[in-house]
C-alpha cells in the first residue's frame, strides 16, 4: 500500500497530489506528431480538394502546388520522426527492462486485450443508464483505439506516401498498380485520419463533459490523483498498491489551456471546411452511382 | 469642322461598302491579287452581327484584332492563314485548317501520318484548330496550355473524365497549373497520336517504358503498368483499385458510425444527468 494518505483537499491550495501519465519523451513525441499532422493537413487537403474555395488562400500561402508539396514532404519526415521517437522509446524500454513483457498484456497496457470487449459493452450499458461505469485501467478503450489508429495511420499513410514520393523505386519492388492504389489509400486515409482526430479524438480527450473544455495533461504530463480515481478507477487502485511515486504538481498553466484550446479551434475549423467539401463530393458520387 | 467629319465618315462607309465590289473587280484580273489588310476584316468580324445576322451562323466567325494580338500569331495578318475575300462571302471551304503547314511543316507531316490525320473524313476528324483553337493559339510553354490541351483531348475522348486523366498525380498537378509535368501530348506524341495497338506508337507495349523514361529515367519495367487514365468518377474501373476504394470507404463508414453512435449516447447520457460526470458531486 502506498503511504500517502493525504486528501487532495488538505494539500496546498495550488498543489495537487498527481501522478505522471505522460513522460517528457511521450509529450515531445505527441507534440511533434500533432504539429506535423497539422502541417500535413494544411498542405495535403488543398491538394486533395484543389477546387474548393478554402484551397485558394492555402495555395497562395504555400506558393502553389510545388510549395505545398514540398512542405508536405517536410512534414511527412517530421511525422515519421515522431514514429521513430516512439519506436526508440519502446526499444530503450524493452532493453532497459523498464517495460516488462508481462505488463503489455496487463490491465494498464495501452494495447487492447479481451477485457476491452467487455468494457465497450459495459460502457454502452452505462451510457444507457443500465449499469455502472466500466472499471477502466490506465487507458480506456477509446484511448487504446487512438493509439492503434495512429500506428495504422502511420503505416498506411506513410507507406502509400513513400510509394508516391519514389514511384520508380517502388515499381522495382512492387507491381505498377500499387502506385495507383497508393493514391487511393493515401487520400481516403487522410480524410479518415483528419476527421477522426479532429472529431472523435478531440471530443474524447477534451470535449467530453468530464474534462470539458480542455484536458491539458498531454502538455503538462501530470494528472491529479482524484481525476485518476474518477476516470481510471482500476489504474487508481493498482497505483496505490504498487507504491509508484506520486508528485505534488501545480495547476496546469493558463498557457497549457490556451495552447490546447488553440489546437482544438484550429483543428475543428479546418475539419469543418474540409468535411463540407468531402460531403459534397460524396453526395455527387452517390448521385453518379445511383443515376448512372 | 463638323461637316468635314461627316464627310469623312461617309467616305469610310462608302469605302467599306465598295471594298467587296473592288475585290470582285480585281478577281477578274488575276495579275493583281487582292491583299486586304487585317484591319479591314475586323470591320465586319468584330461585330457580333456577323454571327447573328450572317448567312452562316457560326460563333467562330466573331474575331477581334485584340484576340489575335493576344495569341502567338499577333504578328500575322488574317490573310496569312485565310484566303482573301473573293466576293461578299469567303469560299465555303477555306484553306485555314491546312494553311498552318506553311510554317509548321514538321507538325503537319506528323499530323498527316498520325491517327487524327488518317481518320476518315466521315467521322469526327480533329484538325490543327480543334486542339490549338483558331484565333487564341497560345505558346506551348504558356501557363495553362497543358490543361487546355488536355481538356480538348477529353472533349472527344470522354472516357478520360471531366478532369483529364482523373485521379492521377499528373492530372492533378496539370490542373494546378504545373507545366513541367506530363499531359496527354507528352506521352502520345503531339500531332502524331498513334493508338497503343500500333507498334510504332509511343504508347505501344514495346515503346511505353521508353516513353515513361523520358522523364523518369530510372523507371523499371513495372513502371509502365501504372494506370494513367484512372477515372475521376466515384469508382475506378480497374477491379483491384475499385476494391481498394470500397475497402477504405468501408473503414471510414464503420469508424464514424461506431464512434458517432457512442458520442450521441454520451451526449444523451450527459443531458439526463445534468452535466455531472460520474463520482463528481460538484462540477469543477
Amino acid at each position: 500500500m502506498s503511504t500517502i494518505t493525504a486528501e487532495p483537499e488538505e494539500a496546498d491550495a495550488d498543489l495537487e497530489l498527481s501522478v505522471n501519465r505522460f513522460s517528457m519523451w511521450a509529450r515531445a513525441t505527441h507534440a511533434l506528431l500533432a504539429l506535423s499532422v497539422f502541417g500535413l493537413v494544411l498542405t495535403g487537403m488543398p491538394l486533395r480538394y484543389p477546387d474548393a474555395w478554402w484551397s485558394q488562400p492555402l495555395f497562395w500561402f504555400w506558393q502553389d502546388q510545388p510549395g505545398a508539396a514540398a512542405v508536405h514532404k517536410v512534414c511527412a519526415v517530421l511525422f515519421f520522426a515522431s514514429g521513430g521517437m516512439h519506436l526508440a522509446a519502446l526499444l530503450v524500454g524493452f532493453f532497459s527492462g523498464r517495460i516488462k513483457i508481462r505488463s503489455i498484456f496487463g490491465p494498464d497496457s495501452i494495447l487492447p486485450n479481451p477485457t476491452d470487449v467487455r468494457d465497450i459493452r459495459q460502457h454502452i450499458a452505462y451510457l444507457k443508464d443500465k449499469g455502472p461505469r466500466p472499471d477502466y485501467g490506465r487507458f480506456a478503450f477509446w484511448e487504446k483505439f487512438d493509439y492503434l489508429a495512429e500506428i495504422w495511420g502511420l503505416l498506411v499513410i506513410g507507406l502509400s506516401g513513400m510509394i508516391m514520393w519514389f514511384p520508380a523505386r517502388s515499381a522495382t519492388l512492387l507491381p505498377g498498380w500499387i502506385v495507383n492504389a497508393a493514391l487511393i489509400f493515401h487520400g481516403y486515409e487522410a480524410v479518415l485520419a483528419m476527421a477522426f482526430l479532429f472529431t472523435v479524438h478531440f471530443f474524447n480527450t477534451h470535449l467530453r463533459p468530464e474534462v470539458f473544455p480542455v484536458d491539458p495533461v498531454i502538455f503538462t504530463g501530470d494528472i491529479p490523483l482524484h481525476e485518476v480515481q474518477e476516470r481510471y478507477p482500476g489504474w487508481y487502485r493498482r497505483l496505490l498498491e504498487s507504491g509508484q511515486p506520486l508528485t505534488m504538481s501545480g495547476q496546469p498553466s493558463f498557457l497549457a489551456y490556451l495552447l490546447t484550446a488553440f489546437y482544438l479551434v484550429i483543428g475543428i475549423g479546418i475539419m469543418l471546411l474540409v468535411m463540407v467539401t468531402a460531403v459534397f463530393e460524396a453526395a455527387s458520387f452517390l448521385i453518379d452511382i445511383l443515376g448512372g | 469642322m463638323r461637316r468635314l467629319g461627316s464627310l469623312a465618315a461617309v467616305l469610310v462607309l462608302v469605302g467599306a461598302l465598295a471594298m467587296p465590289v473592288a475585290a470582285l473587280a480585281q478577281e477578274v484580273d488575276p495579275s493583281t491579287p487582292p491583299v486586304p489588310t487585317s484591319g479591314e476584316c475586323v470591320v465586319c468580324h468584330a461585330l457580333p452581327a456577323v454571327v447573328t445576322e450572317g448567312l452562316v451562323p457560326n460563333p467562330d466567325l466573331l474575331v477581334t484584332r485584340e484576340q489575335v494580338d493576344a495569341s502567338v500569331h499577333g504578328e500575322l495578318a488574317c490573310t496569312d492563314c485565310h484566303s482573301p475575300l473573293t466576293g461578299t462571302l469567303h469560299p465555303a471551304n477555306d484553306r485555314a485548317p491546312t494553311s498552318c503547314e506553311g510554317c509548321h511543316e514538321d507538325a503537319a507531316t506528323q499530323y498527316a501520318a498520325g491517327a487524327h490525320g488518317q481518320a476518315s473524313e466521315a467521322g469526327p476528324r480533329p484538325t490543327c484548330t480543334t486542339c490549338h483553337t483558331a484565333h487564341d493559339v497560345v505558346a506551348v510553354d504558356a501557363p495553362g496550355f497543358d490543361e487546355q490541351v488536355a481538356l480538348r483531348c477529353a472533349a472527344c475522348h470522354s472516357a478520360m473524365g471531366d478532369r483529364p486523366f482523373g485521379s492521377n498525380p499528373l492530372g492533378l498537378e496539370t490542373h494546378l497549373g504545373r507545366i513541367d509535368v506530363a499531359t496527354c501530348d507528352d506521352c502520345h506524341e503531339p500531332h502524331k497520336v498513334l493508338p497503343p495497338s500500333d507498334p510504332k506508337s509511343s504508347v505501344s507495349s514495346q515503346n511505353k517504358l521508353a516513353t515513361c523514361q523520358h522523364c523518369h529515367d530510372d523507371a523499371p519495367p513495372n513502371f509502365k503498368d501504372i494506370e494513367i487514365h484512372v477515372a475521376s468518377g466515384p469508382l475506378p474501373d480497374d477491379f483491384k483499385l475499385r476494391l481498394a476504394t470500397l475497402w477504405m470507404l468501408a473503414i471510414l463508414i464503420f469508424t464514424f458510425a461506431f464512434f458517432g453512435w457512442l458520442t450521441i449516447l454520451g451526449i444523451r447520457h450527459e443531458w439526463r444527468h445534468g452535466g455531472r460526470g460520474p463520482g463528481r458531486e460538484t462540477p469543477r
